[in-house]
């Protein structure tokens, strides 16, 4: 993932970077987390906390997530009914993700990249994608992929579908895009012949597209018409630069 | 007909169908207008301008119309407007592009001479991932302030991405036939540089060295356009710039500034309050303020 879609994925991700320490230094479950001075204020929670931990095991959620989600709530101050409940979404959007990258697929849940992608693609759910779109975005890429004779692991797909969700996301923050341009924008790049650190690319199309006199809506169906056709930057300057209103 | 021929005929149009539909993207149309209206100032004289532009597309086997027209008014110096249309057909089995275009334009104003155009033109555009290329041709009649002449023009281009980069080298060329008998051959090759790094900016910069021959002379000139388009929350903003330096010194400039707030919805309308400023260099230098109201639905 590259600069732009920071823009929507930034704060979190600082705060996991920030958190990350705690975490390896032992704060794995919500039990030791529980024990920290930090979890004074949400002793009285502590049971559902528990009990979410619990569930989240049984889903193959690895528990450090929601150790992270955790510390973000306590570090932000977050009253502990918000906190709890905070934690009750979030165990079902990790299950979701866990679903789309890996249903049924226990060998994944050791994957080392797992843990990223389920905090990336429940981030993208919070965000107000639905798991739906979220499941087709990564059909999308699996299928891309696959017409241009390259199997990708779920894994691989999951990574390439959850940037595409990220730089769509961003664009449709930034230019108002319609809910269905957004979808359809994350669906092309998914498909796209894009590698996944030229997706931010889109983003400065989209100013070109702007200058030239373009609006964002026409310019995303564009966009989306070109690369699920397996356009290249190049191409897509093309479309665009001809369509020029001045 | 013998059915083996018609067999190879059906499995041609299939290949050729699969190879022009997109990986599960549906085709769809798209529509877009736009108008603007505000005051100006030209030079110190107010003046009102507006400018009205609307476009139709159907994405998928391409076919687009689009139409703009233009008018202002200068108190104490009379009326100009323009009009122009532009329709193209375009269609891209695998990875070629054909578009065929046609265009038109008139203008004009109470202290203006009239002037129009019509033309023609054909884009062939070859893609794979990491190099494109193209060719243009097209064919004009236009009258420019009274003279009347025909301009055939033809361009060999590619392009290809270095990084954030992406280069395009090209060669063009034109010839005109004045009315009045005099032929003018140019040739600009040039090199134009777009910048699209992952963030909401682009910038672009072209240029090329112009050779314009004619019995009994030749004229060279540098010829360059620049391009910055940004985006910081609510406003956009462009600066745009063009110069022609000939061997006696510039012979025609122009730059312009531009800060558009975006200012919400209204109903359908995506409301916007454009600024610009601009300057013209070339015979009567003309500095030239705007402020608006624009509103664009798609």
């Amino acid at each position: 993932m590259k600069r732009g879609s920071l823009f929507v994925l930034a704060i979190p991700a600082m705060l996991c970077i920030c958190l990350a320490p705690l975490v390896a230094e032992g704060k794995g479950s919500v039990v030791e987390w529980l024990a920290t001075p930090i979890a004074a204020p949400y002793a009285a929670i502590g049971p559902e906390l528990l009990d979410q931990a619990s569930l989240a095991r049984s889903l193959g959620i690895p528990e450090r997530l929601l150790v992270e989600r955790l510390d973000e709530g306590a570090l932000k101050r977050v009253p502990a009914h918000l906190l709890a409940a905070a934690i009750q979404q979030d165990v079902p959007r990790f299950a979701s993700v866990l679903a789309i990258i890996a249903p049924g697929d226990s060998t994944l849940r050791d994957h080392s990249g797992l843990s990223a992608l389920l905090r990336q693609g429940a981030i993208l759910l919070r965000a107000g994608y639905r798991d739906t779109e979220l499941r087709m975005i990564f059909s999308k890429a699996t299928a891309g992929a696959a017409a241009r004779g390259r199997q990708l692991s779920s894994v691989e797909s999951a990574a390439r579908a959850f940037n595409a969700a990220a730089v769509a996301l961003d664009a449709s923050i930034r230019f108002s895009l319609s809910p269905a341009s957004r979808q359809g924008l994350a669906e092309a790049l998914a498909i796209s012949a894009l590698p996944d650190l030229r997706f931010d690319a889109v983003l400065s199309l989209f100013i070109r597209a702007r200058g030239l006199g373009l609006q964002a809506d026409p310019a995303a169906a564009i966009l989306m018409n070109g690369l699920g056709k397996g356009a290249s930057i190049d191409a897509l300057d093309r479309e665009i630069t001809r369509r020029a209103s001045h | 007909m013998s059915a083996i021929g018609t067999q190879r005929r059906r499995g041609l149009a299939l290949l050729a169908v699969l190879a022009a539909t997109p990986l599960g993207l549906a085709a769809q149309s798209l529509g877009q207008a736009s108008m603007e209206a505000g005051a100006a100032l030209l030079d110190g004289s107010p003046a009102a301008a507006s400018s009205l532009s609307a476009s139709f597309e159907k994405l998928g086997d391409q076919a687009a119309a689009r139409g703009a027209c233009n008018f202002q008014g200068r108190a104490g110096n009379g009326m100009y407007g323009s009009a122009e249309g532009r329709g193209e057909f375009s269609w891209t089995p695998g990875t070629v592009t054909t578009v065929l275009a046609i265009e038109g334009g008139a203008s004009g104003g109470s202290t203006i001479m009239p002037s129009w155009r019509g033309a023609g033109s054909f884009l062939l555009a070859l893609d794979s991932f990491d190099l494109s290329g193209d060719f243009k041709a097209g064919l004009e009649r236009r009258s420019d302030l009274g003279t009347l002449s025909t301009v055939a023009t033809a361009g060999l281009g590619s392009s290809f991405t270095q990084g954030e980069l992406l280069l395009k080298p090209r060669l063009d060329a034109s010839a005109s036939w004045a009315d009045s008998g005099t032929t003018t051959w140019t040739f600009l090759p040039g090199l134009g540089i777009a910048w699209y790094p992952g963030l909401p900016v682009s910038a672009s910069l072209a240029a090329g060295w112009s050779r314009a021959l004619w019995t009994g002379g030749t004229a060279d000139s540098l010829v360059a356009e620049a391009s910055l388009y940004a985006a910081f929350g609510a406003v956009y903003a462009s600066v745009e710039a063009s110069t022609t330096f000939s061997t006696s010194g510039v012979s025609a400039a122009s730059a312009a500034l531009g800060l558009s707030l975006e200012a919400g919805r209204l109903g359908p309308a995506r409301l916007s309050i454009p600024t610009r400023v601009s300057y013209l260099l070339g015979g009567n230098p003309v500095l030239s303020l705007f402020a608006g109201v624009a509103a664009a639905m798609d």
